[in-house]
């Protein structure tokens, strides 16, 4: 691949680059630090040659932002570990270990019609705002990004069912989180089974 | 119904089993089976239960994306990452590099209208015109040069010169401005603290003689990690003077990193940077280097601060513009 097509690709990632930043770091300027960290490792010599390797050949914006996503990935959790600030293992703050199946409650039943989702939008953000890292990263490889389980675990560098372990976890802890409010709850017409 | 799925899983050979809330999900992921897919279809064309289940989990995943979706890169950040990947470009290392802002962009280089030849081009002759003006202008006091057969360095030069200025202007007022923004980068409180912090960096001890002795009216606020543009990374320091009947609270702040040669500076040289063609007009900047470290001193170009305390900041008496 031509360093021009290379560079253009990885620029147009920028913006998904830094909300994968911003959700992982919080801070805007931790997360710019990350950002451009990511593209100081993305553009060293040699990068082509790898970044070809790791998507098989693939010149699309999609094995891009999965690449850079990756080193973002590793930048960010290689920084808080250098630094003793590692947040809680997920795992840990489940009792349970990140890798096993995934529990299985069922969804909430959606007695209206229509839900007004774009309703909840403000709650939606102070419950994702809340969650760790982990869940807050998958959650937008998954809702933001459109990315399949595979594509997360390899980003992620963990196995497909810890994706659905840790997606599922993240879902429940926001839906709870909307739940917990009884009156909105009814109003949603939303009731746990 | 966790039977019921798992007896349809293990038929079609997958190794997980999967129960029905997974299978939903997944369902709405868009990650079942073709066979998974046609047995749940089944499964939902008799249970409405079920169906509304789905719905909730696609609603939840859209409602999910729009919460945490529509972030864009501040356009500041986007300049320093189109930096980085100029800057990082082959033809930059090979002396190119040293062009005008707009030439930067990875837009100018990847553009269908000049295309990369042309494009070479164009940099090569602006950048000798542009040479050859700073050249002409450097008798009168303008940025050092190194003469007419170097038009590439002193390019080089005042734009890392207007880049590190412009850099150290938007830092210190972004903590200046935001007490918040203080408290998280300013995070070693004492002297102990920061030469430990950053001796690695800076490779000894960080000597700045008003933070191995308090200086009387300003107040050490603290020093954190920064990162000066080109530099492996830098220390920030800042000391906060306090207001006065005559006059109002300000601060100064210093920076320092590992040099990389980049503004040629002289040791035992103070370098008054000329702000206002930094595009900072109102800041006043002074750059020294001592030991293989760069020190860049900035305060509010009003209070005068950078001039009163440079002496306990350890800047050298002997002055040049730059």
């Amino acid at each position: 691949m031509e360093r021009t097509r290379f560079e253009q690709l990885a620029l147009g990632q920028m913006d998904a680059v830094y909300r994968l930043s911003m959700k992982l770091a919080r801070r805007p300027e931790e997360a710019e630090e990350l950002v451009q960290e990511v593209y100081i490792r993305a553009f060293r010599p040699g990068t082509i040659e790898r970044f070809e390797d790791q998507s098989g050949g693939a010149d699309s914006e999609g094995s891009m932002r999965s690449w850079l996503f990756a080193i973002c990935h590793n930048v960010f959790y290689t920084r808080i570990k250098k630094e003793g600030r590692q947040p809680a293992n997920v795992g840990e703050f489940f009792g349970e270990a990140s890798g096993g199946p995934a529990p299985d409650e069922a969804p909430p039943v959606w007695e209206l019609s229509q839900l007004d989702w774009e309703h909840v939008d403000g709650r939606l953000k102070d419950a994702i705002e809340d969650l760790k890292p982990e869940y807050r990263e998958v959650l937008l490889l998954w809702g933001v990004e459109g990315l399949k389980y595979r594509e997360i675990a390899a980003i992620m560098e963990v196995p497909i069912g810890t994706v659905m372990s840790r997606l599922h976890r993240a879902r429940k802890l926001v839906t709870d989180a909307l739940l917990a409010d009884e009156d909105l709850a009814a109003e949603l017409g939303v009731r746990a089974e | 119904m966790r039977d019921e799925f798992s007896q349809g899983d293990a038929a079609s050979g997958r190794d997980e089993i999967r129960d029905l809330p997974t299978l939903l999900r997944a369902a709405a992921d868009g990650e079942l089976t073709a066979a998974e897919q046609a047995r749940l279809d089944e499964h939902l064309s008799a249970n409405e239960g079920d169906q509304a289940r789905l719905a909730f989990e696609r609603g939840l995943k859209t409602a999910c994306g729009r919460a945490m979706g529509g972030g864009r890169c501040p356009d500041a950040l986007r300049a320093s990452v189109e930096r980085i990947a100029a800057e990082s470009h082959p033809a930059y290392a090979a002396g190119v590099g040293a062009r005008a802002e707009e030439t930067r962009s990875a837009s100018f280089w990847s553009s269908p209208r000049f295309g990369r030849v042309l494009g070479a081009a164009a940099a090569v002759v602006l950048m000798i015109g542009v040479g050859a003006v700073l050249v002409t202008q450097s008798g009168t006091g303008g940025a050092p040069t190194g003469g007419a057969g170097e038009p590439a360095r002193d390019l080089q030069l005042v734009a890392y010169r207007d880049e590190i200025t412009q850099f150290v202007a938007k830092e210190h007022g972004r903590c200046w401005e935001s007490e918040d923004a203080a408290d998280r980068k300013f995070k070693f409180k004492d002297r102990d603290a920061v030469v430990s912090e950053f001796r690695s960096l800076l490779g000894g001890e960080m000597h700045i003689p008003a933070l191995d002795q308090p200086v009387e009216s300003i107040v050490f606020r603290g020093a954190g990690r920064c990162h000066l543009p080109k530099t492996e990374g830098s220390a920030h320091l800042r000391w906060d003077i306090p207001a006065t009947a005559e006059t109002k609270a300000t601060a100064v702040s210093m920076f320092v990193a590992p040099d990389n040669g980049m503004l040629e500076l002289h040791e035992g040289v103070t370098y008054a940077v000329n702000t206002a063609e930094c595009g900072v007009k109102g800041s006043s900047v002074l750059l020294w280097r001592q030991d293989g470290s760069l020190f860049c001193l900035i305060s509010e170009t009003e209070t005068g601060a950078c001039n009163k305390f440079r002496k306990q900041m350890g800047a050298p008496e002997e002055t040049e513009g730059l």
